[in-house]
C-alpha cells in the first residue's frame, strides 16, 4: 500500500482555553471516499484548516499526500482541491475571470478542463460572482477545486445552504463523478443520510475526538439497536458497549457496538429481544448524543418553553 | 409568558430603542476613538511648538477641526452608506418587519451624534483652557482683530468659540449626510467613499469655478445667488458660522442670513430624504444567478489564463484600485488643470490654493486606497479563500502593494508633481534643490500615508478605526521628529532620508507580519 492521502496522529489544537481537537487520529487511504462527520462545532473545519496548513497544530503530526502542511503548505495546496463551506470569492470578478486568475497558482491547472467543468456544472461564465445563486457558487467553487486535477479533494460541508434537490444532485452526480475518476475524497458533513450512499469509510468526530472510524458497511453491521426488557437492558449495559439507551415503559431501546456478538449472547441466554437496523444518521446520533446526554434535556426544555411563547 | 422576555428586554420594547441600541453598540467605540483623535493634536502640536500661546493653539485648533470635519464626515458617511452591504447584513435588516427608512434614520442619527460629539468636546475643553488661563493669552486684540472679534466686548470670545463649534458641527454633518446619500447602497465602504468623494468634489469644483467666474467678470447678482446656493452644498452650512468667510452671518444682513439658512435646510432635507428613501433598496448580495443560466457561454472564444502569479495578482489589484483612482482622476485633472490655468492669472492666486486642494484630495484618496488594499481580503470569507490557495505570499503581498501604489502614482502623483513643477517654474529664484527636496518629501508622504493606512486597516480591520490609527501615528511621528536634535555636523538631509526609508520599512514590515500571520482585531 502506498502513502496514505491523509494521516493525523494525536493532533491537539486549542484556541486559548477552548480545546477544539483532542488527540485526533485518523488515516485516509488513497482512492477512498472518506466522510468526516460531526456536529457543528465538533472541530471538523479546524481539522481541515490544519490539513491545508492554514492553522498550526499544538501537538501531534499531520501528513497530507506525504507532506507536512505546516512545513510545506504551498506544496499541499498545489496538490489538493479544496472547497470551503459557504466559500466566498471575489464578487467583482466574472466566473470566467476567476478561472483565468486562479490558473497560474496551480502548476497542473488545465484550463480546458476548467472550462469543460464549468459547462458541465452549468456555471454562468459571463456572470459576476456576486450575482451567483448559492448553487452556482458551490459549483464554481468545485470547478476551482478540480481544474488542476488534484490527487486529493477536500470538501468542507460543500452542500451547506443548497436546497434538498440540489444537495441530492450534488452527492449523486458530483461525488460519483469524482469517485469515477479515482480521486481521494475527504468529505466533511453533518448530514449523514447524504454521505451514506457515497462514502467508503466514515469517521465520527465529537468534541474534538474521533469516536468511531470504520468502513460504512462495517459500521452499519456493527452498530444496531436492540429493544428488550428494561431489566435485561440494565444488565446489558454492564457487559456491552452501549452508545445510547432510551427507556419507554417496560422496554428499553439500546444502541450497541459489536452488535453481532451482543445479539449472539442474548440468543444464547434466551433473552427476548428485537433488532432494529439503523441508518448512518441514527448511528451518528447514537455516538454523539450518547456522549452529551446530560445536555439534551436542558436543550429540549429550552426549546419547549420558547415554543410556548 | 415565555422565558424569552426578561427585564432587559423591556428596556428595548420599541423599534426605535432597539435600532438605536444596535447602532450605539456599533458606534460607541468609534466615538471614543474619534474623541481621542480630535482632542490630542491641538494640544500636542501647541506643546511641540513650545509656545503655549492662544494664537498657536487656535491655529492648531482650526487645523484640527478642518481635518477632523472632512475625514470624520467622509468616513462615517461611507460607513453609514455601505457598511451593512459590506458585511452582508443588508438582507437581515431588510427582513425586519420595519420600514427601511427607520433603520436608515437610526443609523444616520447615531453616526451624526458620533461625528458631532468630539467637536463639542474639543471646543468645550479649549474654551475651558482659555478661561482658566491654561493657555497663555498673548496679544489677543491683534489676534482677534482680523476675525472681527473684540475681546473687550463681554461674550465676544465665547461667541467666537461658539461660531467655531457651529461651523464645525454643521460642516461635518453636512459632509456626512452628503457622503451617505451619494454612496448609499454601494457594495462596500470604499466604493461608497469613492462615489461620495467624487460627487462632493464635483459639486465643490462647480461652485468654486462659478464663483471664480462671477467674481472675475464682476457679476454681483450671480455671485450673491451662488453664495446663497452653496448653503445646500456639502459642508456649505459651515460658511454661515465661520466669521472668516465673506458670506457669514456676521458680514451679511439678517434677511440674507435667513435665506441662507432656509436654503441650507431645504437642500439638506432633500439629501436626507434621498438617503432615507434609497437605503436598503437593493438586492442582497446573492440570488440573481438563477435568472442568469443563459450566460454560461462567454461571447467569443474564452481568454487564455494568466501566465504567472505576478500578472494575475497585478491584474487583480489594478482592477480593485483602478476604479477608485479613475473616479478621482477627473476631479484631480480638473483641479490640476485649473491650477495650471490660473497660474498665469495674477488677479487671484488660485494656483497655490488649488495645489493645496489637490494635495488634500490626494491625501484622502491615498488614505482610502491604502485602507481598501486589504479591506475585503481580510473579511473572514475571502481571507480564508485566498489563504487556502497555493499562492506565494511574498508575491501576493508585494505585487498587491506595488500595483496599488503604481496606479495611485500614475493617476494622482504625476498630475500633482506637474502642478508643483508649474508653481516652481513660476517662482523668481528657482532652486533645483527645492524642487527635488519637495518632490522627495511629497513622494514619501504619499507612500507613507498609503502604507500606514494599509497597516492600520490590517490591524484594526474597520476603515474608521484605520483612519484614526493612521492619523494618530502621523501625529506621533511629527511629534517625535520635532524632538530630534540634529547636531550641526550631521547632514539634515541624510538624517531625513534615512528617517523616511526607516519609517517606510517599519510600517511595511508590520503590515507584512500582520497579513502573513493573520494578526489584527477580528470582530
Amino acid at each position: 500500500m502506498g502513502v496514505p492521502a491523509i494521516e493525523l496522529q494525536s493532533v491537539d489544537k486549542s484556541f486559548r482555553k477552548n480545546r477544539v481537537l483532542r488527540g485526533l487520529t485518523l488515516q485516509v487511504e488513497t482512492g477512498r471516499t472518506f466522510a468526516f462527520l460531526g456536529r457543528n462545532g465538533a472541530g471538523k473545519t479546524t481539522a481541515i484548516r490544519m490539513l491545508l496548513g492554514l492553522l498550526n497544530r499544538d501537538d501531534g503530526s499531520i501528513r497530507v499526500l506525504g507532506l507536512d502542511p505546516q512545513i510545506d503548505p504551498i506544496g499541499v495546496r498545489s496538490r489538493v482541491g479544496y472547497l470551503a463551506e459557504d466559500q466566498t470569492m471575489y464578487g467583482w470578478m466574472r466566473c470566467e475571470e476567476i478561472l483565468r486568475f486562479m490558473a497560474p497558482f496551480y502548476p497542473t491547472w488545465d484550463h480546458q478542463l476548467a472550462l469543460q467543468y464549468a459547462r458541465d456544472f452549468d456555471v454562468p461564465l459571463a456572470t459576476k460572482i456576486k450575482h451567483l445563486s448559492k448553487g452556482q457558487n458551490v459549483r464554481l467553487g468545485l470547478v476551482l477545486a478540480l481544474a488542476h486535477r488534484p490527487e486529493l479533494v477536500i470538501l468542507d460541508d460543500p452542500a451547506l445552504g443548497l436546497d434538498p434537490i440540489m444537495r441530492k444532485q450534488f452527492n449523486r452526480d458530483l461525488i460519483t463523478h469524482l469517485q469515477g475518476e479515482g480521486r481521494t475524497l475527504f468529505y466533511s458533513s453533518h448530514l449523514l443520510y447524504e454521505v451514506e450512499p457515497v462514502a467508503d469509510e466514515v469517521a465520527i468526530l465529537d468534541q474534538g475526538r474521533i469516536v468511531r472510524q470504520s468502513e460504512t458497511d462495517a459500521l452499519r453491521r456493527d452498530v444496531k439497536q436492540i429493544v428488550l426488557h428494561r431489566e435485561a437492558a440494565a444488565v446489558l449495559g454492564e457487559t456491552a458497549s452501549v452508545l445510547h439507551r432510551r427507556d419507554e415503559g417496560q422496554e428499553s431501546a439500546v444502541v450497541v457496538e459489536e452488535a453481532p456478538g451482543v445479539i449472539d449472547g442474548l440468543r444464547r441466554e434466551g433473552v427476548e429481544h428485537r433488532v432494529v437496523e439503523l441508518n448512518l444518521d441514527e448511528i451518528f446520533e447514537a455516538y454523539v448524543t450518547g456522549n452529551n446526554q446530560d445536555q439534551e434535556p436542558k436543550t429540549a426544555t429550552t426549546l419547549r418553553v420558547a415554543g410556548d411563547a | 409568558m415565555s422565558v424569552l422576555h426578561t427585564e432587559k428586554d423591556t428596556d428595548m420594547n420599541s423599534v426605535w430603542l432597539s435600532l438605536l441600541w444596535k447602532e450605539w453598540s456599533e458606534y460607541r467605540w468609534k466615538l471614543a476613538a474619534l474623541s481621542v483623535a480630535i482632542l490630542v493634536p491641538p494640544f500636542l502640536f501647541t506643546a511641540m511648538i513650545e509656545a503655549n500661546s492662544l494664537q498657536v493653539f487656535i491655529h492648531n485648533l482650526m487645523g484640527t477641526l478642518f481635518s477632523y470635519g472632512f475625514l470624520a464626515g467622509m468616513f462615517l458617511g461611507m460607513g453609514v452608506a455601505a457598511r451593512e452591504n459590506g458585511v452582508g447584513t443588508t438582507g437581515f435588516v431588510q427582513s425586519l418587519p420595519i420600514p427601511m427608512w427607520k433603520a436608515a434614520a437610526a443609523k444616520l442619527l447615531v453616526a451624526s451624534v458620533t461625528a458631532a460629539t468630539p467637536i463639542v468636546l474639543l471646543i468645550v475643553v479649549s474654551y475651558g483652557c482659555y478661561r482658566s488661563g491654561f493657555i497663555y493669552v498673548e496679544d489677543m486684540n491683534h489676534f482677534f482683530a482680523w476675525r472681527n472679534v473684540d475681546p473687550a466686548v463681554p461674550g465676544a470670545v465665547a461667541g467666537w468659540f461658539l461660531s467655531c463649534l457651529l461651523a464645525a458641527v454643521f460642516g461635518t454633518l453636512s459632509l456626512l449626510w452628503w457622503a451617505a446619500a451619494l454612496g448609499v447602497n454601494r457594495s462596500d465602504e470604499i466604493r461608497a467613499g469613492a462615489i461620495g468623494f467624487l460627487g462632493i468634489v464635483a459639486i465643490w469644483f462647480c461652485a468654486g469655478y462659478l464663483l471664480y467666474l462671477s467674481d472675475k467678470y464682476d457679476l454681483r447678482v450671480l455671485q450673491e445667488g451662488l453664495e446663497l446656493v452653496t448653503a445646500a452644498a456639502p459642508a456649505g452650512p459651515m460658511s454661515q458660522f465661520n466669521p472668516s468667510f465673506p458670506w457669514s452671518y456676521t458680514q451679511k444682513p439678517t434677511y440674507m442670513s435667513i435665506v441662507f439658512s432656509m436654503i441650507a435646510l431645504i437642500g439638506h432635507a432633500g439629501v436626507l430624504g434621498w438617503f432615507l428613501f434609497r437605503f436598503g433598496r437593493v438586492s442582497p448580495k446573492t440570488g440573481r444567478g438563477d435568472k442568469l443560466q443563459s450566460e454560461t457561454v462567454v461571447a467569443g472564444s474564452p481568454k487564455a489564463p494568466f501566465k504567472s502569479q505576478l500578472t494575475a495578482i497585478a491584474w487583480k489589484q489594478m482592477r480593485e484600485t483602478g476604479p477608485l483612482a479613475v473616479l478621482a482622476l477627473p476631479a484631480i485633472l480638473a483641479m490640476s488643470g485649473l491650477v495650471v490655468w490660473t497660474a498665469s492669472d495674477e488677479q487671484l492666486n488660485f494656483s497655490q490654493i488649488f495645489l493645496q486642494v489637490g494635495a488634500s484630495m490626494s491625501f484622502f484618496v491615498v488614505l482610502v486606497a491604502g485602507i481598501g488594499l486589504y479591506l475585503d481580503e481580510l473579511e473572514p470569507g475571502l481571507n480564508h479563500f485566498w489563504r487556502s490557495r497555493p499562492n506565494d505570499f511574498r508575491l501576493w503581498f508585494g505585487i498587491k502593494y506595488f500595483a496599488g501604489i503604481l496606479v495611485l502614482v500614475t493617476v494622482l502623483g504625476i498630475p500633482l508633481f506637474l502642478a508643483g513643477w508649474s508653481q516652481w517654474s513660476d517662482t523668481y529664484n528657482r532652486e533645483w534643490k527645492e524642487l527635488w527636496g519637495g518632490t522627495l518629501f511629497g513622494a514619501w508622504f504619499f507612500v507613507i500615508t498609503y502604507s500606514l493606512a494599509m497597516t492600520a486597516q490590517c490591524l484594526v480591520r474597520q476603515p474608521i478605526y484605520a483612519v484614526v490609527l493612521t492619523l494618530a501615528t502621523m501625529c506621533l511621528g511629527v511629534f517625535a521628529v520635532s524632538q530630534i536634535d540634529v547636531k550641526p555636523q550631521v547632514s539634515v538631509t541624510a538624517v531625513a532620508v534615512i528617517g523616511m526609508i526607516l519609517s517606510l520599512a517599519v510600517v511595511i514590515a508590520l503590515a507584512w507580519k500582520t497579513v502573513k500571520h493573520d494578526w489584527g482585531w477580528k470582530q
